[in-house]
């Protein structure tokens, strides 16, 4: 693996873990999602974690918050390929998995050529994902969950890295098509924009009406993104902090003893065990950005809400009462520690 | 890779669990004596059943708590390189180390490498952190234990405290005056042993006895002292029955050629008890009926020939020239007028017989004082022992025995009896008087007494209606005392305790056949009759002596107050035959 690159991440262990080194590449990072993002460095480390982690990246958010701008910047920094589809209700599978079309070729002859769609890149940016129709929302499934398409019978592998990275906008409801909790559940965190604070704001003002606009550099290639993928599923987790997970995972259930009164009161649905697949790869993800070699319980309680906050269904009594599910993740936290 | 990281922690957990068995033991000391004093306190108040079970609560409380505590912080390595994680911030990293070292090969990464470096990190972490995972000892008591330690051990003190004697060796427990008690009775146990009719048994009580109070007076403790004096009560209420006085119902079982045998034997020995017993039962079986009178007459007759050594058939009659010859001879006068059928003249030659007796007490009598002597002493340390006054312990006594407990053991047939008489009182020495009365049975009747250092008589008053009689006992203040009734206080040879009450008995005086009221009581009721005829005082006297005489040796009269009674009728005689 070339050491020569911007992010000079070593591969080979020990040194892998060389926090100077990971510290650097983890701050080039974090520095180029910040030269342009502005203001959200939680959004930017849990978006890496979902992109370490070798999952899909749920990003909720007001419009104008920068959901957009963010996957574009990374899509930028980690110079592998991207694409970006603009879902709308009209939107077909075929548009975004691609299609067979007639080609006559000089010879006159007339044959079907799969042309690739825009699931056909590294880095997918499903803008307002929730606007299109679940049978085109479903065609992602396959894609997200396995790395591949499968058209007219054909099954095409997708490249490595595969990780999409969806928005959508949680106020507007006329003319949108709630995920289906299966496809909630192949992203590996979402992620949530917080609006953000009035510096934030002037200096997003600033920046972005002047004359000079801010790109991110490219520090990371595909080759050694797919590295880390691979190094982050080779950090240590040892069996308590397996155990600290599957509590966690459990307690989501209403109908475990050791869930909290609230869970037990407002959720129908807890999360399920790809939860828990979900909470040790996005807290090794979080580890290996900490420098460590082995998984801690506070990497899990860390990225729980990322994780679990898609993966519990609420009652009615929940949105009755207002409670989040970001509140009830607490809840089922405060059972752990 | 060794396992650095398990054998520190494991040293580190062994350590912190020491420390927090100490901390817990540290912190239970407070109860644990809090429940010490409790149970001290039981043991001065409730005895040693109450105490070992209210100890046994009391300290199994704390100790379990301590035990259940000591289990609830007690670490193993894997809990302990949680708190050092979470002490110092390293994100699981010994813990995850020890399940790593654990497994041997890891089988938590697919990498070895990680797994290396993660011990590593480890290793490298150990030598930096501070080896105790628990907070410092901290030796504080909680307020409610250092309160409640404080309340016990002040209860013990001041209520409950008893500065025994174990732990000091301030030489002998007994004080002077109780030493003095013990060698007074040792001394009177050796004059009882030389008494030549005592069975070698009886001879080998009494020097156990001895020997059991000198233990007492050389004893280092209180409780050592109490035991050894209990040990020569044992024995002397063992040898008692050996050595009482026969019963007026046992007197009336024995064969007319018994009780001569034993009335002449007693006139031999100058046994003034036995004399006094044996005479008053021979002048009631000689009232019976002529024949008695006889037949008895003849059975004394040849009894006191026989023991004087008189041939009946010779010219060799009783010797006259010893007092023992003196009294056989007595008792061969008695037998002739009774015999003759005078028996006026048998009752005073009785009489006479019975104040012939050699001068002071029985052996019985002698060893119920004693016992009554060691009784006072066990209970004035058993008081001193429970912390209370020497003049407590003696009020104790006064109310056991009005309870009708003597001390040391429960004695029925003492106490109260309603109905006191009436009677003359006589004084002799300053203060003191003596008392004694007749009164109805049914409890009825009045008296008075007067005495001021002189021997005087009360002006009695009141009709007799029974055939009882109140015979008054006991150190009455100046004037005497009619009437009063209760239980006495004890006293001793050595004169340590004075009594406080008198007591009261009732003796059977003779049968019906001598109907007509005697000495003062017919005074009594010729004179209320308005036909009262002068009495000659001799007869009188002399019957009253011999009743009172048989009434202070076979009960339990107070030792020194039957040298009263004695000198008092002494005093009669002396006025009347100057």
């Amino acid at each position: 693996m070339s050491q020569d690159s911007a992010f000079a991440l070593p591969f080979q262990a020990p040194a892998v873990l060389d926090e100077h080194a990971l510290a650097t590449a983890t701050s080039q990072l974090n520095t180029e999602l910040g030269k342009v993002v502005l203001g959200q460095p939680a959004l930017c480390r849990e978006v890496m974690i979902g992109l370490l982690g070798g999952g899909n990246v749920l990003i909720e958010g007001q419009p104008g918050l920068g959901k957009t701008l963010l996957v574009r910047t990374l899509a930028d920094a980690l110079a592998i390929e991207a694409s970006r589809i603009q879902f709308t209700p009209d939107l077909m599978p075929a548009d975004i998995t691609g299609t067979q079309v007639l080609m006559r070729d000089d010879t006159g002859k007339s044959t079907l050529e799969f042309r690739k769609g825009p699931l056909f890149a590294n880095l997918v940016l499903a803008d307002e994902i929730n606007r299109a129709t679940p049978k085109t929302q479903s065609a992602l499934l396959e894609a997200m969950q396995e790395h591949a398409i499968t058209v007219a019978g054909v099954r095409y592998q997708l490249t490595e890295p595969f990780c999409v990275i969806a928005t959508q906008n949680p106020i507007e409801t006329e003319g949108t098509y709630p995920l289906p909790e299966a496809q909630l559940d192949r992203f590996l965190v979402k992620v949530v924009v917080g609006f953000p604070t009035i510096d934030v704001l002037r200096s997003i003002g600033i920046a972005t009406t002047g004359t000079a606009t801010q790109a991110a550099r490219r520090v990371m290639t595909r080759e050694q993104l797919i590295a880390i993928q691979r190094l982050v599923r080779q950090i240590v987790v040892a069996p308590h902090v397996a155990e600290v997970a599957a509590k966690i995972t459990m307690a989501t259930h209403p109908e475990a003893v050791e869930s909290p009164a609230r869970v037990k009161k407002l959720v129908r649905f807890g999360a399920s065990p790809r939860a828990m697949q979900a909470l040790l790869l996005a807290g090794r993800a979080n580890a290996l950005l900490a420098g460590r070699a082995w998984v801690g319980a506070e990497d899990l309680i860390a990225v729980a809400p990322p994780v679990l906050r898609h993966r519990m269904i609420l009652g009615f009594d929940a949105t009755l009462d207002g409670v989040t599910t970001d509140a009830l993740v607490g809840d089922v936290l405060g059972t752990i520690q | 890779m060794t396992s650095t990281v398990t054998a520190a922690i494991a040293s580190w957990t062994k350590r912190s669990n020491r420390k927090r068995a100490l901390e817990t033991t540290v912190r239970t000391l407070p109860w644990l004596a809090a429940a010490a004093a409790v149970t001290a306190y039981a043991y001065e108040r409730a005895g040693l059943p109450t105490c070992a079970a209210i100890g046994a609560t009391l300290a199994a409380i704390p100790l379990v708590m301590a035990i259940r505590r000591h289990r609830a912080q007690r670490h193993d390595p894997a809990s302990y390189a949680r708190s050092l994680d979470a002490q110092h911030g390293t994100a699981d990293l010994l813990q995850t180390a020890l399940a790593l070292e654990a497994r041997g090969r890891s089988e938590y990464a697919p990498d070895e490498d990680f797994d290396r470096v993660t011990r590593e990190r480890a290793n490298a972490l150990v030598p930096a952190l501070q080896p105790y995972a628990v907070p410092s000892l901290r030796l504080r008591a909680s307020p409610l234990a250092g309160l409640s330690a404080i309340a016990a051990c002040s209860l013990f003190l001041l209520t409950g405290a008893n500065p025994h004697d174990d732990d000091v060796d301030a030489g002998p427990a007994l004080g002077e005056h109780q030493r003095a008690q013990a060698s007074e009775l040792a001394k009177a146990f050796d004059e009882l042993a030389k008494d030549p009719d005592l069975s070698p048994d009886a001879r080998a009580k009494l020097a156990e006895a001895k020997n059991a109070l000198e233990r007492a007076s050389t004893a280092h403790t209180g409780k050592a002292a109490l035991a050894a004096m209990s040990e020569a009560q044992r024995l002397l209420d063992e040898l008692a029955p050996h050595l009482d006085q026969p019963k007026a119902s046992e007197l009336a079982k024995m064969s007319r050629d018994k009780l001569a045998s034993e009335l002449a034997k007693a006139a031999k020995s100058g046994d003034s008890a036995q004399l006094a017993a044996l005479t008053k039962e021979a002048m009631r079986r000689a009232a019976l009926s002529p024949a008695d009178a006889q037949a008895l007459a003849d059975a004394l007759s040849a009894a006191a020939m026989k023991m004087g050594g008189a041939d009946p058939w010779g010219d060799k009659g009783l010797d006259t020239s010893t007092p023992e010859g003196k009294r056989l001879a007595e008792l061969a006068a008695a037998a002739e007028k009774m015999k003759a059928g005078d028996m006026e003249g048998m009752k005073t030659a009785m009489s006479e017989l019975s104040k012939m007796g050699k001068p002071g007490m029985s052996r019985g009598a002698r060893l119920a004082a004693a016992s009554r002597m060691l009784a006072e002493m066990r209970a004035a340390e058993r008081s001193a022992l429970n912390g209370t006054e020497m003049a407590d312990a003696r009020a104790e006594m006064a109310r056991a025995e009005a309870r009708g407990m003597k001390p040391g053991g429960m004695r029925p047939g003492m106490g109260m009896r309603p109905g006191m008489g009436m009677g003359s009182g006589a004084g002799s020495g300053a203060g003191r008087g003596m008392g004694m009365g007749m009164g109805m049975g049914s409890g009825m009747g009045s008296g008075h007494g007067t005495g001021t250092g002189m021997p005087g008589m009360g002006t009695p008053s009141g009709a007799p209606s029974s055939s009882s009689l109140n015979v008054l006992a006991g150190a009455e203040p100046p004037g005497g005392a009619a009437g009063s009734s209760g239980a006495h206080g004890g006293t001793t040879p050595s004169g340590a305790f004075e009594p406080e009450t008198v007591m009261a008995e009732e003796v059977d005086t003779p049968p019906p056949a001598a109907l007509s009221p005697e000495g003062v009581i017919r005074a009594i009721a010729e004179h209320a009759a308005g036909d009262h005829t002068s009495v000659d005082f001799g007869p009188v006297r002399d019957k009253y002596a011999a009743i009172a005489e048989a009434a202070i040796h076979r009960d339990e009269i107070p030792l020194t107050r039957r040298d009263f009674i004695q000198r008092y009728f002494e005093a009669l005689r002396n006025r009347e035959d100057p």
